[in-house]
């Protein structure tokens, strides 16, 4: 690898300061704009006085600048998406940044925490990485838009909290002109190769590689250019050498981290001019939708043991409005990594905006959720919308086993599924206006309970009435 | 360092399957320790045990996220 490392003249820089680009494991060192670290939204308060900034790449004022100027450039890259203007614990993010002796870092609701460690090249930082600067600030920012995580007992949550650390690092990354055009010449414009941009934490990795061979990447800390796919995480081992995969939630989230590294690289390929030849500037506008897209996901997104499947689904939905290419490119690479099954991606891809809209639409008076199912076995073209018995548990009330102990209730879709294939088979739905020459269940002559009707362009179930269960009524 | 983790802080208990193996991994792999007698947890640790369940498993509560 290139490296280009200027001369340390150990003197200030007005007005600019000299960075690493992405980790100083690669080397790499740019100039950038003196930042704010006070600038709001989304405030960082380094304690104690601002050094003045060094070109001196072992010095303490060095390590302060690249650690505000990725955290800045970071938290100004995710800010106009989000739909809160400020941190979870309030407006000023703490950062400190060497807390002691630890080969990590650390976001806990009250700062970002950094520290130092031994490694076969001298004493490393981990606050001197903007790649790990910028994953622990991504945390603080799933942390402002969805807190929610933060006790959620499930593997899946904690790892696409990892996940989106390592996202955080990529696309904070790609704000730089510098690193995009390097990258894009690295790789020949192909960006699902790897490189600097997708290794992530290389210095750091090598550390920890130094005391423990096989707990890392061979060549940094974890890549997003990878090919694990989606198992059940309870079906993996705790934890396992970085070749392969386990529960352990920085192992898993490379499952979601290398799918969205190969959409991110699917969306360039579609939006660019030349597919084989993007520029930088398409490189920056694909970041930035993808941004969009991750965070209106995030935000939709229920918190359910199946948070992969639940982001990766709203990510299609959200996506249509980039670009009318981008639903297929995700549900592609979902399917591949089995983060999405291939009837929810049939489903999704079949509906379109109108039908998404009206999932979407704001709750009144606590409405129940609502999903979208595949209905071809009922003889629709496109998914039906049902509601889903899905409001808060007031009380623990669950149906038993033989053995008279508690059975787990259904989730909320299997039991909508459940329910809606029964009005089906015993003809109890009203088809309506649609067209019935198609349809895979007779009519008959049964009462119909419930009528298909088109709202908001979508197919919605709805009920007409109740009857007294009788099988006889005509 | 005094404990001043957040009051809104949830705990953790091993009450579902799900939660189950979420604790027993944390517990594997280190992810999930007593605090050392200042308050703080021991390196690569992201969830305190705060005591626990009948059963043995512990109970535990987020402390913070880790890079590594």
């Amino acid at each position: 690898m290139t490296k280009h490392v200027p001369k340390t003249s150990g003197s200030a820089i007005t007005g600019a300061i000299q960075i690493w680009e992405d980790d100083p494991g690669s080397g790499v060192v740019t100039q950038a704009p003196l930042p704010d670290p006070k600038k709001t939204p989304f405030a960082y308060d380094f304690p104690g006085a601002a050094p003045a900034p060094s070109s001196d790449h072992s010095s303490a004022a060095f390590r302060y600048w690249v650690a505000a100027e990725a955290l800045r450039r970071g938290a100004d890259f995710w800010a106009p998406a989000l739909p809160t203007k400020q941190w979870q614990v309030g407006p000023k993010l703490k950062v400190l940044l060497d807390e002691g002796e630890d080969l990590n870092a650390y976001y806990d609701r009250k700062a970002l925490n950094f520290f130092h460690g031994p490694s076969p090249d001298g004493t490393v930082y981990s606050g001197d990485s903007p790649d790990i600067v910028c994953h622990e600030m991504g945390h603080a920012i799933l942390d402002s838009i969805k807190p929610e995580l933060w006790d959620a007992a499930s593997q899946e949550a904690g790892a696409f909290h990892e996940s989106t650390g390592d996202m955080s690092a990529i696309l904070s990354a790609l704000q730089l002109p510098s690193l995009r055009a390097a990258i894009l010449k690295d790789t020949s414009g192909q960006l699902y190769r790897s490189s600097r941009l997708s290794r992530l934490a290389e210095q750091l990795g090598s550390a920890i590689r130094a005391q423990a061979p096989d707990a890392v990447e061979r060549d940094c800390l974890r890549n997003a250019v990878n090919s694990f796919n989606y198992q059940d995480p309870s079906t993996l081992p705790m934890q396992a050498p970085a070749a392969q995969l386990a529960s352990e939630v920085h192992s898993f989230s490379r499952v979601f981290t290398g799918a969205f590294y190969e959409a991110l690289a699917g969306f360039l390929r579609a939006s660019a001019a030349h597919a084989d030849s993007p520029t930088a500037d398409e490189l920056l506008a694909v970041s930035q939708q993808m941004r969009d897209i991750l965070v209106e996901a995030i935000v939709n997104a229920p918190v359910v043991s199946n948070f992969y499947a639940q982001v990766a689904a709203a990510m299609v939905q959200a996506s249509g409005k980039a670009n009318a290419a981008y639903p297929a490119i995700l549900n592609s690479v979902f399917v591949r990594r089995a983060i999405l099954s291939l009837d929810t991606a049939t489903s999704l891809q079949a509906m379109h905006v109108a039908s998404a809209a009206a999932l979407a639409a704001p709750a009144k008076l606590g409405p129940l959720d609502k999903v979208a199912l595949p209905a071809a076995h009922y003889g629709l073209s496109e998914p039906l919308v049902v509601e889903t018995p899905s409001h808060p548990r007031v009380f623990a009330t669950f149906a038993a086993t033989v053995n008279a102990r508690s059975r787990e209730p259904s989730g909320s879709v299997a039991a909508a599924t459940a329910f809606v294939d029964a009005l089906f088979a015993q003809g109890r739905v009203d088809y309506g206006e649609l067209r019935t020459d198609k349809l895979a269940f007779a009519q008959g002559r049964r009462m119909k309970t419930h009528k298909i009707v088109r709202e908001s362009g979508a197919l919605h179930l709805k009920r007409r009435l109740f009857d007294c269960g009788c099988r006889h009524c005509a | 360092m005094a404990d001043d983790t957040p009051k809104d802080a949830g705990v953790i208990t091993p009450d579902t399957e799900e939660a189950k193996n979420f604790i027993k991994g944390l517990v594997a792999n280190g992810q999930a320790a007593k605090p050392r007698p200042d308050g703080t947890l021991p390196p690569g640790a992201t969830h305190e045990i705060i005591g626990e369940t009948p059963s043995g498993l512990p109970i535990l509560r987020r402390r913070r996220f880790s890079m590594f």
